[in-house]
């Protein structure tokens, strides 16, 4: 006889237990956070090599980039709020969750929008992996990598999305949103850090 | 079964076909010839300046290393504490072998979940 299959929201739930789902989700983003630490540290060690050589192109510098990316990194944290308002509503079943959602994927979006447009200009000015040195791969490794993850996450939001409104989330059922919120919080802490180095510093 | 493994076929396909186009966007991202200019750098920065930052990016490393085991030490510590209180939901004393009664800190067991939301209503 075969055991009945559990899914990640019913494994979820067990009263008063330790929440194994959560635990599991912690352990990959541990993962995670090390892949980033070693490209943040790779990216110190050459940065720190280079010195006074390490020349930001004009189209990082210039005013109105770095306002755009202000603006999308204002974004990208507005959306960890949201998301965070989104979740309480939507376990709880409570009225303007899917709104705040559907608002978070906006913002997540509108960030990858903003880096989406911002590698072409960059690109259109000469500026890409293998012509500017070690400053080129590491900008576009280092975003690039942070795309792709704020990419993922957008796609599993929408996923979120549609299963609440499937009613597929609930009070006894919030496994899934529970991991994609750590995930896009993890997303969002990690750009903090990459907009520090990349940009400010 | 079956459809499972035709899925999984089909899946590995398009892997592959994806894989075999970006191959030719390959040389583009390649790093250019004079990623090893840091090394070639004289002075206050050079090799002098990749072994400062070699050794700041190693503190770095450390300090996400700790703040990550004492995060996940901290969920470990705050998961035996539910269990307990699952276990014990009325904060009865635990009767220790030498006699002695042992109270857990958390005394009532946790009928509500994350933010409030109910996880069981046969404990509640």
């Amino acid at each position: 006889m075969q055991a009945p299959a559990t899914t990640i929201d019913e494994v979820h739930v067990h009263p008063g237990g330790p929440n194994i789902v959560r635990f599991g989700m912690f352990t990959f983003l541990a993962s995670e956070a090390m892949l980033f630490a070693g490209l943040i540290c790779g990216y110190m060690v050459l940065r720190g090599g280079a010195g006074y050589g390490w020349q930001m192109p004009e189209a990082l510098k210039n005013a109105e980039t770095m306002i755009k990316t202000i603006v999308a990194t204002l974004c990208l944290i507005s959306s960890s709020f949201t998301l965070h308002f989104a979740e309480a509503r939507l376990i709880q079943r409570r009225k303007g969750g899917v709104r705040l959602l559907l608002f978070t994927i906006v913002l997540g979006s509108l960030f990858l929008t903003n880096q989406a447009l911002e590698w072409i200009n960059l690109h259109n000015e000469g500026f890409w992996f293998n012509t500017t040195g070690i400053m080129g791969s590491c900008f576009f490794v280092l975003t690039g990598f942070h795309g792709m993850h704020v990419f993922i996450g957008v796609l599993l939001l929408i996923a979120t999305l549609f299963k609440s409104l499937g009613g597929k989330i609930g009070p006894q059922r919030h496994g899934f949103l529970e991991c994609t919120g750590l995930y896009w919080h993890f997303v969002d802490i990690v750009w903090v850090f990459l907009f520090t180095i990349l940009y400010i510093l | 079964m079956r459809a499972k493994t035709f899925k999984s076929t089909r899946m590995l396909r398009l892997v592959s076909l994806t894989s075999v186009l970006l191959i030719n966007y390959l040389p583009s991202v390649l790093a250019c010839e004079g990623c090893k200019e840091p090394s070639s750098v004289a002075g206050g920065s050079g090799v002098g300046g990749i072994s400062a930052s070699f050794s700041w990016s190693v503190v770095f490393m450390l300090g996400v290393l700790g703040f990550l085991l004492t995060g996940m030490l901290f969920m470990i510590i705050q998961s035996c504490k539910q269990l307990a209180a699952a276990q014990n939901p009325s904060g009865e004393t635990m009767p220790e072998p030498s006699g002695r009664g042992v109270r857990f800190p958390v005394h009532r067991a946790r009928v509500t979940g994350w933010r409030g939301a109910k996880l069981s209503p046969e404990i509640s």
